[in-house]
């Protein structure tokens, strides 16, 4: 496959998992941007740190995260991200729907593999 | 923040720019710039640093790419004088809006054919002068032939408006209606 080809595709798939991901991580607790978005690059589940940041503006405006200010000892004050309750439901049900998706894929992956 | 080096103020701006018109823009820069001012906080932001994050954070384009795109503003539709209703409307009353109400019909129909952009100058011009010119010429020359060879030869003058007038008006009006071009931003392709 062409590079940009498989770039594209990477893309596309993040597309519909990027945000529940994101409101995943949230369920060990609150976080901040940083740290949200080094663990999310790393894994390849965001393209980069700075494609978290429209993720977290849509998941503010639909009410699915809150956000809190805290002084940090080592700088300015940081902003933290956790859930809403809309929030925890809408992850228990991506958890859900996800376990049923993606063993579908697996199953015609094996059953067609050459 | 009191100093922001110039490539994070640059980067922003970037960013800022890219997402314009989009309705999560301040808050997509406000949490890129405060990720900027976190991760540079552990110690004295040299540029290499401020390079790496910015790195880091990716093309300001794949952020825009992201977010919620702006609103599409859908394109009004032309104004009535400038749709086929319009044209047809304009072109009724250049042909029989001067019999309905003599002359003030076909006054307002010109009115309407020169404030429409479905037309082009030269067809505007052939709207308003040919009949006037053709039928002026054509009672000019019955004139003409009346004095050379004496009245009875003469084709009368009442005669000449009734044939020739009504089959103009019409011609003038086919001609308008397959002139007009419903006006777009683009040029008329001929």
């Amino acid at each position: 496959m062409q590079y940009m080809e498989a770039v594209q595709l990477l893309t596309n798939l993040r597309r519909g998992v990027v945000e529940p991901c994101v409101l995943a991580v949230m369920l060990e607790g609150e976080i901040y941007g940083v740290d949200l978005a080094r663990r999310l690059t790393a894994l390849g589940l965001l393209a980069s740190d700075g494609t978290l940041y429209p993720v977290l503006a849509r998941l503010r405006s639909s009410g699915l995260v809150s956000t809190r200010w805290e002084e940090s000892r080592s700088g300015p004050p940081r902003r933290y991200y956790r859930l809403t309750p809309e929030g925890v439901a809408t992850v228990d049900r991506f958890i859900e729907s996800w376990r049923t998706f993606s063993g579908a894929v697996d199953t015609i992956l094996k059953e067609t593999r050459r | 923040m009191t100093s922001q080096p110039p490539a994070v103020r640059a980067y922003l701006d970037d960013l800022r720019r890219l997402l314009d018109g989009s309705p999560d823009r301040d808050l997509v820069v406000d949490g890129v710039r405060r990720h900027i001012d976190d991760a540079l906080a552990a110690g004295p932001a040299d540029p290499a640093q401020v390079r790496a994050v910015l790195d880091e954070l990716g093309d300001p384009a794949a952020i825009a790419a992201e977010s919620v795109p702006a609103p599409v503003q859908p394109a009004a539709p032309p104004p009535f004088l400038e749709r086929r209703g319009g044209a047809v409307l304009t072109v009724v009353l250049l042909t029989f809006g001067g019999i309905v109400v003599p002359v003030a019909g076909w006054i307002v129909g010109l009115g309407l054919l020169w404030s429409s952009k479905g037309w082009r100058l030269a067809d505007k011009l052939v709207g308003t002068l040919l009949i006037p010119v053709v039928l002026a010429a054509v009672l000019m020359i019955g004139a003409l032939v009346a004095n050379a060879s004496g009245p009875s030869a003469a084709i009368p003058a009442h005669v000449v408006l009734l044939v020739a007038f009504p089959v103009l008006d019409l011609a003038v009006g086919v001609f308008l209606l397959l002139r007009f071009r419903v006006a777009s931003g683009l040029p008329v392709s001929r």
